[in-house]
């Protein structure tokens, strides 16, 4: 057994990596690094030498694999949350530890270990080598550390934040949402940050690192008026700043809630059949990212399991349509400089006006396919092997003013904000249920209507789409995209945008 | 490491740091998972982890964290830190722990949540589940052409609980878990059948073969 070494002592990383958060968790003994401001990605990478790396990328490439790679993760999560007026629960979580992952061919191999030491990873290396079984040796090239010019920098991130200051954030929030009217009996605040360093090594000579933050607030005010409940729903947050709730002050965000919730009180029943439907900007992306993004991405590709698989360069959207998928939008909740393979974030156009342009690949994806990653290699966390994801998605601003649009319907539905839904990636069918729904009679935006349901076919749907708006907003706060029991965050966004038809479930049946 | 001691060191140190009550709830996960697809492998993944989640309660106010992390420094950092949070948090009187009697103790049954054989089933014999779950699906009709593979799963679970008012317990739990994923194609349209099965006990693959996981 050989023994553990540390470049750094583990205690002085653990003290630099909470940064100066921990100032704030009042910690006698961990105060002497006050003057840290920020956490340190690169004493990741400094958990082990150069030469053990190597060692474990030797190891984890002995029985012939054709690629290893080490993925390093310390993080730190907070979730507040308030309901009746009192901090029901305010919890703290810490991750550490280390993947390897061989690719032998179209095989992946993984193992990881809950501890960043020679010996553990090591070991975890020698599982994941299994996958491989080949007379072929191939030796890790030497390392190259890279440095990494971000998209967008962070002066003020979420390590900074005391906890008592995210917990005024949450008491002005639940106060603003009280106040705004009589009929909010109730309601709810949850709080979410996290801060995450990475670090990736791998046998093609890759030693890069990066620190990446989220803050997320969500605000669920309940409205009743006799037997009349709604809850409505609010969110804020993103890759951002502190002085992101300057301008996004918790209030805003409570009286929006509040403001949907007593809104939809009043809501009618929801005409059922196909109608014209105009979806609202931002959070309305989440209809392109799950019906149409998913069938774009690498592995359905490679297998052919998607029916975009044979599509490039023909048309499988309106023409109005382009759709981008960019990590490199600051403060974005899909942004990040680095993915989780330690290629460079990047903005890639799927689709312009209407024709297919590409995909989103993975390094093993991409490799398999003959091209190079797009930089959208996503884990959930080091006890996960990279698959291709989405980062932030959306469809690009047109020139439509939103007005004209909801104009352009005689009768149809406005799904003013979507809820959650389901879809079958392989073949696109969804269903999405819309949070905020309102009729459109005669060019106007006129009765909330409860209960409606958008039912469809991702890849017929983008073919329906009429006009795009000129009002294009990515939504930084809401999205956490599920595939293959993996969760990440993502952005979604999009301009307001006309379709055509749609199946709208409702319980009124309406002719139009 | 002896995990047991472990538990019961946190809940007691977390005592002295000034909780009331306090509660660990640690588990151990031994996981191996195999993706067949066209009857090769495509992943294999085998791992265990450990996780430890920390409650302690201060005059009727609660404070959770947790962590991945055992090291010493890392656990002396989470309990003072779930203190302070406790601090943060509202009272309420019916935070704390369960009265001493409604905890777990020996008379309780056996639920039959843990097959000791889990570790005697070896490597190929998991592969071969996968692939046959899947070639079953190939072979029920000429339709289908593609699939998204087949999955074996298995899952050795340790959970300890410790806390404050009484002794520290564990309990061990298995979980087998078999899917399928055919993709059926006609001209341009494709559709995905999905099926699974879960067990506590290895028994089911004898019950259940895995041919029946056809069902498109």
């Amino acid at each position: 057994m050989e023994k553990d070494t540390f470049r750094i002592g583990r205690r002085d990383f653990l003290k630099s990596a909470i940064g100066s958060g921990v100032i704030l968790f009042s910690f006698p003994f961990l105060l002497d690094c006050a003057g840290e401001k920020k956490m340190k990605d690169k004493m990741l990478l400094e958990l082990l030498s150069e030469k053990e790396f190597k060692k474990i990328l030797e190891e984890a490439l002995s029985r012939g694999g054709d690629f290893a790679e080490i993925y390093l993760e310390h993080r730190i999560k907070t979730e507040i949350f308030l309901e009746e007026d009192k901090l029901k629960n305010v919890s703290y979580g810490v991750l550490f530890g280390a993947g390897v992952r061989v690719n032998s061919g179209e095989k992946t191999g993984y193992a990881f270990s809950d501890e960043i030491s020679l010996e553990k990873v090591k070991r975890a290396s020698q599982v994941a080598s299994h996958i491989a079984n080949s007379n072929k040796k191939l030796n890790p090239l030497p390392l190259k550390t890279e440095k990494v010019k971000p998209y967008f920098t962070l002066e003020s991130p979420v390590s900074l934040m005391g906890d008592d200051e995210k917990i005024n954030y949450l008491k002005r929030a639940n106060q603003a949402a009280r106040d705004y009217h009589r009929k909010i009996e109730q309601v709810k605040v949850e709080w979410y940050d996290e801060a995450k360093n990475i670090a990736i090594i791998n046998s093609e000579g890759k030693k890069i690192s990066d620190t990446q933050h989220l803050i997320r607030m969500a605000i669920f005010p309940l409205a009743i008026d006799g037997s009349k409940k709604f809850e409505g729903y609010a969110t804020s947050g993103g890759k951002v700043n502190i002085s992101y709730f300057d301008k996004y002050p918790p209030e805003k965000t409570g009286i929006e809630a509040a403001r949907q919730a007593v809104e939809m009180l009043s809501a009618a029943d929801t005409p059922a059949g196909s109608l014209p439907v105009v979806v609202g900007n931002g959070w309305g992306g989440v209809l392109i990212h799950e019906a149409f993004g998913h069938s774009l991405e690498g592995d359905g590709i490679r297998k052919r399991t998607s029916l975009m698989a044979s599509q490039l360069n023909q048309k499988v959207a309106s023409e109005v349509v382009t759709v981008i998928d960019d990590a490199t939008i600051p403060y974005g909740r899909g942004s990040f400089n680095i993915d989780d393979e330690g290629t460079l974030g990047q903005n890639k156009v799927l689709v312009k006006n209407g024709i297919l342009q590409g995909y989103l690949y993975d390094k093993l994806n991409a490799k398999l396919m003959k091209t190079n990653s797009t930089g959208n290699g996503r884990r959930e966390s080091y006890r996960h092997y990279p698959i291709p994801r989405m980062t932030n998605t959306y469809i690009k601003k047109g020139e439509t003013d939103p007005e004209d649009i909801i104009k352009s319907v005689k009768n149809g539905v406005y799904a003013k904000k979507l809820g959650g839904g389901s879809v079958d990636h392989t073949t696109g069918n969804f269903n999405f249920l819309i949070r905020e729904a309102y009729l459109i009679e005669d060019g106007k935006v006129t009765q909330p209507v409860k209960g409606a349901v958008l039912i469809g076919n991702g890849l017929e749907a983008v073919k329906k789409i009429e006009l795009v708006g000129n009002d294009l907003r990515i939504d930084p706060t809401t999205g956490t995209c599920g595939k293959d029991g993996q969760s990440v965050f993502a952005g979604v966004g999009q301009p307001t945008v006309k379709f055509t038809e749609m199946t709208v479930g409702g319980t009124k049946i309406k002719k139009v | 490491m002896n995990y047991l001691e472990l538990a019961s060191d946190v809940t007691k140190k977390a005592i002295k740091k000034g909780a009331n009550e306090s509660e660990v709830f640690l588990e151990i996960s031994t996981e191996f998972q195999v993706r067949t697809r066209k009857g090769e492998i495509e992943i294999l993944k085998q791992s265990q982890k450990s996780g430890l989640g920390l409650r302690v309660f201060v005059d009727n106010r609660l404070g959770f964290s947790y962590t991945s992390d055992f090291n010493f420094e890392n656990l002396e950092t989470l309990m003072e830190k779930t203190i302070v949070l406790a601090g943060h948090s509202s009272s309420d009187e019916f935070f704390g722990l369960p009265e001493k009697d409604a905890l777990y103790n020996e008379n309780i049954k056996d639920l039959k949540i843990y097959d000791p054989r889990v570790d005697t089933i070896d490597t190929e014999t998991k592969i071969e589940l996968a692939k046959r779950a899947e070639e079953a699906c190939f072979s029920e009709s000429s339709r289908i052409k593609n699939s998204e593979g087949a999955n074996f799963i298995s899952e050795k679970n340790t959970i300890i609980i410790a806390n404050s008012i009484s002794d520290p317990i564990s309990f061990d739990s298995t979980y087998f878990y078999l899917s399928a994923e055919p993709i059926a194609e006609n001209a341009n349209e494709k559709r995905i059948g999905v099926f699974w099965d879960s067990k506590r006990f290895r028994l089911f693959w004898r019950i259940l073969s895995p041919t029946a996981f056809c069902m498109l």
